[in-house]
């Protein structure tokens, strides 16, 4: 029985492998890590929303439902970002001790991260 | 009659003293109008009107973009145009966030199937009273809006320059402490003789310098051991320190109270009136 093919996106602070850092913020990160749960293959996608004075989280949930995103992770999700993603049918998971991309990605697969809320959002 | 001028009252950080600075100077001259212009937390009411929720309000309004749906082919062109991520496409749907849209019109211009509207929204509201001596002006920006600009705006349409002008401007560095500073005549920097104090001054005054406004510096919570941290920066910057507001438990506690120490405290209103006319002197000689 095969594993259920999703796409898992982790906010990374850089283009690289699974023992990159995952970034500590959603909108601002600056590459998304798109991992394929069933052949587990990563790929690096720059966040061009980053560089946004405004509207960066709005902007990272437009370029994961571009990127056909299943699940988003990250430590904290802000109102609009959360709105944007809900709206798209993508699940959307809080991450809380996980470092490393790997590690996020074993604790996805023990089922051990939990739904997110909408936090506050970034200032102005 | 005597020209007047425009001052506008800033400081780099929040609970410096702008407001004690602004209400007591704005009661101290005769013929003044103040402008609370710290439109995310207006406070100078309390002290000037404290009942001004049942004062005459004028509503601010702003644009957003309203998309019909059946009418939107997804083309997404209104998504890519908005520079402010006001705009999202998910399954085919445009999404408004209306906290982050400037009104600027372009996703209307750009959409080719005419499927955007905009619609009036109100962003914030102007309050005012007229005391005896005192016109005063309160702008208010609307809970969950982020968009202060256009409010600070409107408020400065209502600048009656016959009258001696006080700016009460939102505290920083940002787009509405530069919308309430343009065009007054002249800036007071108030800050406090502490490490952050001076910190978030050097910030405001390499803002300043940078839109060539001139300014003096006030120390708030003004103490013989620690006023150095700031006369030290200003001699070295050649920046002019203009009054000391000195620490003291009885204003401190007069503003908890609500009132305006230059009704409680001897001498306050001949200094007060002193320092407008060397800035009035300073200002007009630009």
């Amino acid at each position: 029985m095969g594993v259920l093919k999703m796409k898992l996106v982790i906010p990374a602070v850089a283009e690289g492998n699974m023992e990159t850092e995952v970034h500590d913020n959603f909108g601002r990160a600056t590459f998304f890590a798109f991992i394929d749960t069933e052949t587990e293959e990563i790929d690096f996608v720059e966040n061009t929303a980053a560089k946004k004075s405004s509207g960066a989280g709005v902007g990272a949930a437009q370029l994961c439902a571009d990127n056909e995103a299943d699940i988003v992770t990250a430590y904290h999700f802000g109102p609009k970002a959360f709105k944007a993603l809900t709206a798209a049918g993508i699940e959307v998971l809080d991450l809380n001790e996980q470092k490393l991309i790997k590690e996020v990605y074993s604790d996805y697969k023990a089922g051990k991260l939990a739904e997110a809320e909408a936090g506050p959002g970034g200032h102005h | 009659m005597a020209e007047e001028i425009s001052l506008s009252i800033l400081s780099g950080k929040g609970g410096t003293g702008k407001t004690t600075l602004a209400v007591n100077l704005a009661l101290a001259l005769e013929n003044v109008q103040l402008l609370d212009a710290d439109v995310e937390e207006p406070n100078d009411y309390l002290f000037i009107s404290p009942e001004i929720e049942s004062k005459e309000t004028e509503s601010v309004m702003r644009l957003i973009p309203e998309v019909n749906d059946d009418k939107c082919t997804a083309c997404r062109k209104c998504v890519d145009f908005c520079e402010y991520n006001a705009l999202a496409m998910m399954l085919d749907n445009v999404l408004v966030f209306e906290e982050v849209c400037h009104s600027c019109g372009g996703c209307k211009i750009v959409c080719p199937e005419d499927a955007i509207t905009e619609k009036e929204k109100e962003l914030g509201k102007l309050r005012h009273d007229s005391l005896s001596n005192l016109d005063f002006w309160q702008g208010e920006l609307n809970t969950k809006e982020e968009k202060a600009v256009p409010v600070i705006e409107k408020l400065k349409t209502k600048i009656d320059r016959d009258k001696k002008v006080i700016i009460d401007s939102p505290p920083g560095t940002t787009c509405p402490t530069i919308e309430a500073i343009t065009d007054t005549d002249f800036t007071i920097v108030v800050t406090e003789p502490s490490p952050f104090g001076l910190h978030d001054l050097k910030m405001v005054i390499e803002m300043l310098n940078e839109i060539e406004q001139p300014f003096a510096v006030v120390i708030n919570r003004a103490e013989a051991d620690s006023d150095y941290l700031i006369e030290d920066y200003c001699q070295e910057e050649g920046i002019k320190i203009i009054l000391k507001i000195p620490f003291s438990r009885k204003i401190a506690e007069l503003y908890s109270e609500g009132i305006p120490f230059v009704d409680k405290l001897e001498g306050w209103d001949e200094k007060l009136q002193q320092l407008y006319q060397e800035i009035r002197e300073e200002a007009l000689k630009q």
